[in-house]
């Protein structure tokens, strides 16, 4: 009796001397931070930052001292996302995801932001409504989803399915329904009809898969739709979604924004993806014409001779990466001559600001003194200094 | 290091007769939930060691610019709507002695895909890894 006894007394012992070591070792929150950043494989870095935001206040002290020294920019986009992925909350975490939401000028307040919305708190619904119209299509997402998880303002969330961005009403729409909210279902079987693209970048498809994933879920069947395949392809599948999701929702069925349909032939253009300022899209087709945004909401002709000038001067030099990109970036493209250059912040040469500023000019002939702005107040974050 | 491994074998084999790449996608190769430890699909384990070309936006891990030797293949330009997903990158190693130009658009990739998890410190690193045979 005395042997079993004190087997046990040796193997509760046991128990708890690993787990006080292994304490020990959780709370070195320096070199957890630092490897969450610096570390040179991605998977382990964001395994570090898990760990770090699953801490919660517990490492905020540390996580501070570290932007303190490194800037706010050091903190990266891996680390912030960390946050929407766990439930830390408390008081010195909050606050430090709603100064980083806050600050205009930080690379990932938008993925802060989800991190707030994900807690469901309300005490940040006014700060989701006030982030509904934000520039950043990345923050309206979050702020529509902030409120769609808090179960509140439902209309405010409805009115972002009609959002200029298609990547914002698709976002929401699988947010509503995922919150058994079924008026989601028309923009994801509309959104399976997208195909559109900008130039290289493929948000159509990509977004015809994602809302594919959804409406698999809640069908809990594939409908025989065929990932990757044209809409053409896969018109019966998508027959039966909408079928589908009309029966489910009866008269609650609203038509949803049409799949953006492109027949023209783009020569070329200028991207600026930016998490902070929102994202800017050009681009122009052989025959003159200058298309604004990912469906080509805002289009200006240009005249011959107007044209002709613009093409003294190529818009960049070959293809290359220029600066380092973290997130914001300016890309120029096109067919002939040919340029695909890429610019971090304040790393464009001159002779692309000239011929975009060229751009602009052509564009504010044609009385299109908005969208010429649009180009020229974007400009200064990428010029060379 | 395995895929250090993997490269010197593409190079071992780039001398051997081989078929015509298939083509494959991001949207397949990330057509599942992942959960670590849990058996990958047949959709994508039947491309384990086969030679395939994918396309995609080219990235460094550690954010390394210039002529580098390793990168990885996303499925987007982009990363800020949400970072890519185990199943969203392939991480890609240059033939012995190689390099590639981060390029600033799509880049068509060829080479040998191994489709296992990978684990370093007991994290999973990787669920794609290619050797490198073109890039273009």
């Amino acid at each position: 009796m005395v042997r079993i006894q004190l087997v046990l007394v040796v193997g509760l012992f046991a128990f708890v001397a690993p787990s006080q070591e292994t304490s020990a070792k959780a709370t070195d929150w320096k070199s957890t931070v630092e490897k969450a950043h610096k570390h040179r494989r991605v998977m382990l870095r964001r395994a570090a930052s898990r760990k770090v935001a699953a801490a919660g206040d517990a490492a905020i002290a540390v996580v501070r001292a570290f932007e303190k020294k490194n800037g706010r920019t050091a903190i990266s986009l891996d680390f912030v996302t960390a946050y929407g992925r766990v439930n830390s909350s408390g008081p010195a975490t909050l606050a430090l995801l709603e100064e980083w939401t806050r600050d205009r000028s930080f690379y990932w307040r938008s993925q802060a932001l989800q991190a707030l919305a994900n807690r469901r708190l309300k005490h940040y619904q006014k700060l989701f409504i006030s982030r509904l119209t934000d520039a950043a299509y990345l923050t309206r997402i979050q702020a529509g989803r902030g409120l769609c998880l808090l179960g509140v303002e439902r209309d405010r969330v409805l009115a972002l399915l009609k959002d200029v961005d298609p990547r914002v009403r698709l976002r929401v729409a699988i947010c509503l329904i995922e919150e058994k909210d079924d008026r989601g279902l028309p923009t994801l079987v509309e959104a399976l009809r997208q195909e559109a693209g900008f130039l290289d970048y493929a948000w159509g498809k990509v977004g015809a898969h994602t809302a594919f994933k959804t409406l698999r879920k809640v069908a809990s069947e594939t409908m025989g739709f065929l990932i990757g395949e044209p809409a053409k392809k896969n018109h019966e599948a998508i027959a039966r979604f909408e079928a589908f999701a009309r029966k489910r929702l009866g008269e609650r069925w609203v038509d949803p924004v049409q799949a953006f349909r492109d027949e023209a032939i783009y020569r070329g253009g200028a991207a600026i993806r930016s998490c902070r300022n929102g994202d800017l899209f050009v681009r122009f087709t052989t025959d003159r014409r200058i298309v604004f945004g990912l469906e080509a909401r805002n289009k200006v002709e240009l005249s011959d001779d107007t044209w002709a000038k613009l093409w003294n001067n190529a818009p960049g030099k070959g293809k290359g990466v220029r600066g380092k990109v973290i997130c914001d970036y300016l890309r120029v493209m096109c067919e002939n001559p040919t340029v695909d250059e890429k610019f971090s912040t304040g790393a464009m040469p001159k002779n692309s600001t000239d011929w975009l500023l060229a751009l602009a000019k052509a564009i504010e002939k044609n009385g299109r003194q908005d969208l010429a702005k649009q180009i020229r107040s974007r400009l200064p974050q990428f010029t060379v200094r | 290091m395995k895929i250090a491994l993997h490269s010197l074998l593409a190079v071992f084999l780039l001398g051997s007769p081989v078929d015509d790449p298939e083509e494959i996608n991001f949207a397949e190769l990330s057509n599942f939930d992942y959960e670590e430890g849990k058996d990958l699909p047949k959709s994508v384990t039947k491309h384990h060691e086969k030679l395939v070309t994918v396309g995609g936006f080219m990235a460094t891990e550690d954010g390394t610019e210039g002529d580098v030797e390793y990168f990885i293949l996303v499925n987007d330009a982009c990363g800020c709507e949400g970072t890519p997903k185990l199943n969203e990158m392939i991480f890609c190693a240059m033939p012995e002695g190689k390099t590639v130009n981060i390029k600033p658009g799509t880049a068509s990739v060829t080479g040998t895909i191994y489709v296992e998890e990978e684990k370093e410190e007991g994290v999973v690193v990787s669920l794609y890894t290619m050797a490198v045979d073109s890039v273009k």
